[in-house]
This record gives C-alpha cells, structure tokens and sequence, in this order.
C-alpha cells in the first residue's frame, strides 16, 4: 500500500520519480505580474507539488482580470492581484508554500534587485524591455534561470535565459546501447568464448541471446579478414550470410534477432557528439573550487577515455530485452553490470582525486550519482541558451541566420519580429500596437515602419514585414486571450519542471505559439 | 471599498479578436457585434469527459465567452486525479466529477452555466446530441470516442444529391495526453476524416509472448504479467482482477515479486505491478492544459471565425519541445463515414464464429460482441440463444457471394454494412 503523497502524486511520479519530486519540492519559484499567463503557470507548479512560491505584483484586481485570470473571484474587484491570486492557486495543494509580495516590480528591480537572489527560478510576465534587461543580467550573473514569457492575442511566447543547464537524465525515446560487439572486453570474450554453440542441445540453442552470436561472428570474420570490420555493402551482406548460418531450425529467433541487428557488429565505436562537446569543453580543463559534480564527472569521463577506456566512454553496463531462457539473459546481464561496475570504480577514483585537488571532500559527489552519470553518459546534454543582451544586440543576434524569406503570410516565424518592435513601439509610444485605443488601425503604418527598421538593423530581408502581420498584430492589442495564456502557461510549467529536476532536454531558447494555426517554433537566438 | 464588476470592461480582451479584423482572420469574418453575441448568447457546447483535459477545457470555455456548457462524465473523484484535476480538492474525493467540475466553474465564472450529467455517454440519443453546436472531448479511451463519432457522422442529413446539409453538422474536436505529450484534433463529420478514419493514429499495445511469460521470465515486467494473465485467472476462477482494490494488486504483487526471486530477477514494485493491472498512463497537469486549451482555442476560432481553424491534426511533443501539423486523410472506405460500402472477401469454409473472431480482432474493425442480420434474417444475435446454432456453421453455407450483411455493435451507435464474397 502507498501512503497518501505517493497516490497524491501517482500519476506524475511515474514521470520524474521521487528524485525529481523532492526537486521540485525544493524548488523556490518567484514569478512577476500575477497575470493569466502566469497564474496558468503557477497552476501546474503547484497542482505537481512545488514547494515554494512568490508572486510579485502591485496591480488591483479590475473587470479585465475577470475575463481572463481563472484565479480571480468576481468580488476581489480592486484588491492586491498578488494576494488574491495566491489565496486562490494555494486551495489546490495543501503541500505548498505561497507568499505574495504587493510590491510594484518595477521598483524591487531598480532599487532592491537583491529580492531576486533567495529564488531558484524566475518567471517574469510581460515586463517591460529594459527592467526585464536589467532583471536578466542580475540572474545571469547568479546563474538563476529566467524564463521570460508572454501572450498577445492568439500569439505566446517563452524565451529561457540562462549561462547553462546540464541535463544526465534526458531520457531519449530510444535508448542508445553499448554492445561492445566487435571488440569486446576481455570477461565478455570469456563469456562468449564459454559458449559453444555446437555441443548445444535444441532447446539451449533457440535460446542464446543475439549479442553472443554476433560476438562469434565478427570474432570469426575479424580472424578470416585480417582483423578488418565487413565495409563494404557487399561485406556486410556476406557477414549477414554468416550470421545466419547459425540458424539450424526454425524455431531460433535469436539467429533471426542476431540477423536483423547485424549491423551493431560491424558499425564503429564513436563517442556520441553532444557528449563529446561535453568532455572536450573548456570546464573539464577549469576545475575549481565552484565547480559543479557534473563537470567533476565529465572531466573524471574525460580522462577515462583518453586513458584506461582506450577510447570507450565507461560501459553503459544495461542491455534491452532479447530473446533467451532466463539463466542466459540474466547471466549476459551480469558480464555487462559487472563490467560497468569495474569501470565506475574507477571513475569514482578518478572523481576522489579532482575533489581533493580542489579542496572537497571526497564524499560531496555521492557514488549514486557517479553512477546515474556513467548509465546515461551517452545521452549527456548540455545547454548555454543565450544572454538576452546577444538577443538584442545586431551584431550577435542569430535571427539573421533564420530563412525568412520561405515564410508565408501569418507563419509563426514573422510574429518573432513583431513581439521584439512592439517593445520598441511601446518604448517610443508608451502603449503597446493596437492597445488602448478605438482607432488601432492608426497604429498598423507605426507598427510596420518600427518592425522595418528593425528588420534591417539585424540584417533581414525587408520583404518579412508586410500588411497583414502588421494589422494582426495591432488588433491584438497586447491583449491576452486565456486559451493562449493557458498554453503558454502549460508549456512554461513543463520547462521549469525540466530545469527544476534537470531531467529531459531543455527548450534551447525560444519557442513562439502560433494560436492561428495551431502549431509551434522553435528558435536559437 | 467595494468595486463593481463591470461587464463591458471584463471581456476587452476578447473583444480585440472579436470586434476587430485582419486579413488574417477566418473566412467571412466581419468583426461585427453579431459574432460576440453569437458566441455569448446561443452555443451550446458539449464536453466530454470531467477528468484532466475535462476540467482544463471547462475553464477555458468558460473564460473564452461560451455560457452554455453540457459536461458528462461517469466518474466519481479520486485521490490520484488531484496531481491535475484541480477543480477538485480532498473532500471531494468520491464525488461524481462531472457535478463537482461544474459547481466550481459557476461559482468562479459569474454568468456561465454548466450542466452536469453524471452517466455514461451511451445514455443519450441522436436527439440529446442534436442540440449543441460543437462537442469536446478530454475522454481517455478510444470506445467511447469511437462510439460518440459514429453518433456526430449519422446526425448529419444527406441529401438527395448525396450533399450533407450544413446545418447538420457539429464538429468534433478531440485531445488526448500522455505523459509530456499529446494531440489535438478538428474532425468536421462527412466532410474530413473523422475518428474512425484515425483510428490507426493509435499504437498497438505492447503483448508479451506467452511463452516468455510462462518459462522464461527476463524482467519485472515478465513476471507481473505471469502473476496478472496466469496465477490470477487459475486462482480466482471467477474473480476478474480488479485495479482500484488494493487487496487485488496487492496479491499479484507479492505473487510477481516471488517469481521474480525464484529466477534473480530484480525490479518487481507494487507501483509497477500497480502500472501494468490498471494500464495506468502517466499525466501531468501542464500536459493536459495545453492540449485543452489548444482544442477549446479551435472551438473559439470554430464558432466566431476569428481566425482559421486547424485543418486538422496536431501533435505536440513537450519532451523535445516541438509541435506537427498535418492533414489525416479521409479513408474512402471508413466504417463510419466511407462512402463505398466496406468489402470483405474470405474462405467458404471458415466458420461463422471465426468470422466473428476475425471482426473483433482485426485492426479495421476492433468490433466488441457484433450481431450479424442479411437482410431481415437474423443470423447470429449474442442475446438469442436460436441463433447460436449458426456459429458452427461455414460462412458458404449462410451466404452467397455478394449479400451485403449488417452488423450491430456496442462499438459504435450505427449499422455498418458490409458485402461478403469469397475467393
Ligand atoms: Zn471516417
């Protein structure tokens, strides 16, 4: 039976296990401007149990909010935004801790910037350009995440704004393997070696798992060929045929399974390429004091390779399922885990040694965690998403290496730029296109001319700008539509659970929803 | 001091889509009051299903103007639904969804009505459909999204010409979630692919090979399932395993776990065993507000024309981070919506009841418990034991090649015809 949290929490925990749950229990969250978007955001932190929540906000409750803020009751109409919002999202998980801070966030960022300092994410909705600047660069230089995020008519937006992320737990929909096949380590070779498919009754035979067959194979065709892997198509098919001269009776699909995974035989070992930027980076080089475990780990794998690895990363050490009766699968599974093991004592060893060169105690990276690294060590990924004072500035901007000139009208691409000079529209005009105003059709030749301009300052065709973008933007009118906030707010929940249990890959930087078309875009800006 | 709620203010949001146009805009869009008024005060919507997706969507129809809300759902409240579910609370557990979802929505959202109906959608008729402009689902299971499509195809009037009469015909719009992911879909009925069409949109369920699960057992999942598809049918002989009794789980539990001892397997939980009885998918609150709000956003633009409509399959992947847009063909010969009449050609000699089998496995039909008529002839009916004679009979001997059979099944609400000829 389960206690009350586990079933509370069943369906999520099947998800990011208790790992990621006690993360997310841990995490402190500090979200600005208790607007739809956010408080959609805030709704599935807390429903998911995070422990921690702060909403700043100065606004008093009007008409408006009740249109499109869930978390706002018709008699609440001029009270503190954050207060009510608070009270209201907290009815939804007893587990949860809010607070409400009736401040005005323009002044905590210009005068008490501090604030931000206690908090482990920052999610900050439809700020103004130059406070979010400002705000930005301080958690930057406190390696605090911030994600910025915003619905404009049938438009959302979110924008992650961080120096790195680093990702052990990615989980890929295909799990690479770590076979071994065509050089096998030495208690593997044993292992097979063991074997001896012709003294084999039947039933024994039909049983043998694939990876033992293949290793034979290859042995036996590196004997024939000089040591060399089959290369070309005519050499694999030929291997193939090998193969399947194993297969004496019907029944043994494991000839059948060996077949159809021959190529893991003859194809070469090679570090996966997200990895290998991993451990060639400049942070293995770099180790001090500040360093994290998991640049420990990659400098402790980097030197593995290099050294006792021969080239390997450490042995992932798990194999998937295949045909063969239990005593052979789980004795295969065994050389595997056994080897990994032999290998992770020596990372670990490794680990010891660069702790103490950098004055830690051995024990402050735990073995579990060696171990969590060193199973997924072929699926590492790290992200560095961007200042967004490089978004900003022409020179470093990567939207000039976006094709807009393949975009058709209403695409998701163009509204990126439309979402940038409506800041500048509101810097110039101090609304934002379309917003408080009965003549907004006045504001569509503003809009164009200021998304012109900026489209040529970061080196865009002028052709991207046109009149029917430039009019749907301003009958927006900055307005927020709860469909899109809930979007918004949906997908800003999944990725603040992803930084928060650094598991899954992270959105590498921006990601525009398209409410016209029903469909999303990612960007690297 | 108090302050009034001012109705005019409280919907400027919407009023910028609705009363204001582009040339971006749906089809025919004006941007005149009358759209607003539309929306505000004649939709009539259905949602079905009160659970993840269904509370997310009463939310989001309720703040994008629609005041005219009918909600079904057979489910009562459980403590494992409050992780997203969250127009529940703790004492609401046990309480039928559908009634506590609607009393939070018009408690929250002044001028919204929502009409619970705590009952199975088979309850209904044509007629209780008729009524309402658009049906929504948040439903988890593909019988009765199959059944309820069937129901949307045969309410739309054909006629003479063989044209269907526009004014017959109420859009469905279906979400599904799993885990980080799902999908959002617009079926128009007879004019795109409707659910059945889709139907092959669905994975197959992973199946263990018997004879691994019986003599050679190599992962927890091997083992639960022995203890679940062999040790509890020869123990309980007519005890069906029950996944809500913890008592049930409980047994299969330890019965797996001590298999798995017995060949040094490692890795049997109560959660997992838990996972595999009750086929329990794992969900999260963020997930299920997308998809919700991505479906109830293509009502919004269905019913005002304030921009298009999705046109009519969405994919969204929260693990990487991507969505995908595509048009799902219509299937000339659909069971639903096909217009020539579905053709089976098969063996004189294979037996009616092997038929019967080939109709409930077979991934073009996935029938239930079908019942078989030519003509008026009754040939095998699953409540008339005088049709029971005929199971053992061949397929030659009952028919001639060329008739065209009716089948009846709880799978889906209409006659599906079909011809029979032999090769
Ligand atoms: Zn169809």
């Amino acid at each position: 039976m389960l206690d009350e949290k586990s079933q509370r929490y069943d369906r999520q925990l099947r998800l990011w296990g208790t790992k990621g749950q006690s993360s997310l229990e841990n995490a402190r969250i500090c979200v600005i401007n208790a607007n739809a978007t956010s408080t959609e955001t805030l709704k599935n932190l807390v429903l998911p149990g995070v422990g921690h929540f702060t909403i700043v906000d100065n606004a008093k409750i009007t008409s408006r909010d009740l249109g499109t803020n869930f978390f706002i009751t018709s008699d609440s109409i001029g009270k503190p935004r954050a207060e009510i919002t608070k009270d209201l999202l907290l009815k939804h998980n007893p587990n949860v801790i809010g607070e409400a801070v009736v401040e005005d966030p323009r002044a905590l960022i210009n005068e008490k910037i501090e604030f931000f300092e206690k908090f482990t994410l920052i999610i900050v909705s439809k700020l103004e350009r130059p406070l979010l600047v400002k705000l930005a660069k301080k958690c930057w230089d406190l390696s605090i995440p911030l994600i910025s995020i915003k619905s404009v008519g049938f438009i959302g937006y979110l924008r992650i704004i961080s120096p790195e992320h680093t990702v052990i737990e990615t989980k890929p929909e295909n799990p690479p393997f770590d076979f071994r096949i065509n050089d096998p380590f030495p208690s593997l070779l044993e292992h097979c070696n063991s074997i001896k498919m012709e003294e084999l009754d039947e039933e024994y035979r039909a049983h043998v798992p694939y990876v033992i067959i293949l290793v034979k194979a290859i042995q036996d065709w590196k004997q024939k060929h000089d040591g060399k892997l089959p290369k070309t198509r005519d050499e694999q098919n030929e291997f193939k045929k090998a193969v399947y001269s194993f297969k004496l009776r019907n029944e043994e699909y494991n000839v059948d399974e060996a077949f159809a995974n021959a190529y893991k035989a003859w194809a070469e070992y090679s570090i996966p390429s997200d990895t290998q930027q991993i451990i060639d980076d400049e942070k293995c080089n770099q180790m001090n004091e500040k360093t994290t475990p998991f640049w420990v780990l990659a400098r402790a794998v980097r030197d593995f390779v290099k050294e006792e690895g021969k080239g390997y990363l450490p042995l992932l050490g798990t194999i998937p399922d295949m045909t063969a009766d239990t005593n052979s699968f789980l004795a295969l599974q065994k050389v595997y885990k056994d080897q990994a093991n032999r290998e992770i004592d020596i990372i670990q060893k490794k680990v010891v040694e660069l702790l103490e060169k950098i004055g830690k105690k051995p024990e402050s990276i735990e073995r579990e965690y060696i171990e969590l690294f060193c199973k997924n060590v072929m699926n590492l990924q790290m992200f560095r998403f961007g200042s967004l004072a490089e978004e900003l500035d022409p020179k470093k901007s990567k939207i000039s290496r976006y094709d807009f000139e393949m975009e058709s009208e209403g695409s998701t691409a163009t509204f990126y730029l439309y979402l940038q000079s409506s800041e500048i529209f509101n810097e110039k005009y101090g609304r934002y296109p379309g917003e408080n105003t009965k003549e907004w059709e006045k504001d569509v030749p503003l809009l164009k001319e200021i998304t012109l301009q900026y489209s040529k300052e970061f080196g865009l065709p002028e052709t991207v700008v046109r009149d029917a973008e430039s009019t749907e933007f301003c009958r927006y009118g900055n307005c927020e539509l709860h469909n899109i906030a809930a979007i918004i707010g949906g997908i800003t929940a999944q990725e603040s659970i992803k930084l928060l249990t650094s598991q899954l890959p992270s959105l590498d930087n921006t990601f525009i929803f398209n409410g016209t078309q029903c469909s999303g875009l990612k960007l690297k800006i | 001091m108090e302050v009034e709620l001012n109705e005019n203010e409280r919907w400027e949001d919407l009023d910028h889509v609705l009363l204001r146009t582009s040339p971006l805009a749906g089809m025919g869009f004006t941007g005149e009051i009358q759209g607003k008024e539309n929306l505000f005060n004649t939709t009539k919507i259905l949602v079905l299903g009160a659970g993840g997706l269904g509370c997310e969507m009463l939310k989001d129809l309720a703040l994008s103007g629609f005041r005219d809300i009918h909600v079904i759902d057979l489910d009562t409240i459980d403590l494992s639904n409050l992780n997203r579910q969250f127009l529940f609370q703790q004492q609401d557990i046990g309480k039928p969804k559908a009634e506590v979802a609607s009393r939070f929505i018009m408690e929250r959202v002044p001028g919204c009505k929502v009409t619970p109906h705590h009952c199975a959608l088979e309850t209904f008729d044509q007629e209780f459909y008729s009524q309402f402009q658009i049906v929504i689902s948040g439903l988890d299971n593909i019988p009765a999204r199959r059944w309820l499509n069937s129901m949307l195809v045969n309410i739309v009037a054909i006629d003479d010409d063989g044209n269907p009469d526009p004014k017959t015909i109420i859009p469905l719009i279906d979400g599904g979630s799993e885990g980080f992911k799902g999908q959002i879909r617009v079926m128009i009925p007879r004019f795109g692919s409707c659910f059945e069409c889709q139907l092959d949109a669905f994975p197959p369920e992973t199946k263990f090979p018997m004879c691994t699960i019986r003599n050679t057992p190599r992962n927890p999942e091997h083992c639960i399932e022995y203890a679940y598809a062999v040790q509890w049918p020869r123990d309980h002989e007519n005890v069906k395993a029950d996944g809500d009794n913890p008592a049930h789980i409980q047994e299969i539990y330890e019965n797996a776990l001590e298999r798995a001892k017995s060949f040094n397997i490692e890795g049997v939980t109560y959660m997992k065993t838990q996972g595999m009885v009750k086929n329990i998918i794992p969900a999260i609150a963020s997930t299920n507000a997308i998809i919700a709000a991505g479906c109830v956003n293509e009502a919004f633009k269905l019913i005002t024309q304030a921009s298009n409509y999705l046109n009519n399959f969405t994919i969204y992947n929260g693990v990487e981070l991507y969505t995908y847009t595509f048009e799902y063909e219509k299937k000339p010969d659909c069971l639903v919506c096909g217009t020539s009449s579905v053709k089976y050609t098969g063996s004189k000699d294979m037996l009616l009841k092997d038929f019967i089998e080939f109709l409930k496995s077979d991934k073009n039909f996935k029938l239930v418990h079908p019942s078989i008529r030519k003509f008026r002839e009754m040939i095998y009916m699953k409540n008339n034991p005088d049709t029971f004679a005929n199971l053992e009979k061949k397929m030659g001997e009952l028919f001639e090649n060329g008739d065209e059979l009716t089948l009846t099944d709880k799978a889906i609400p209409s006659v599906l015809r079909l011809k029979v000829f032999f090769n």
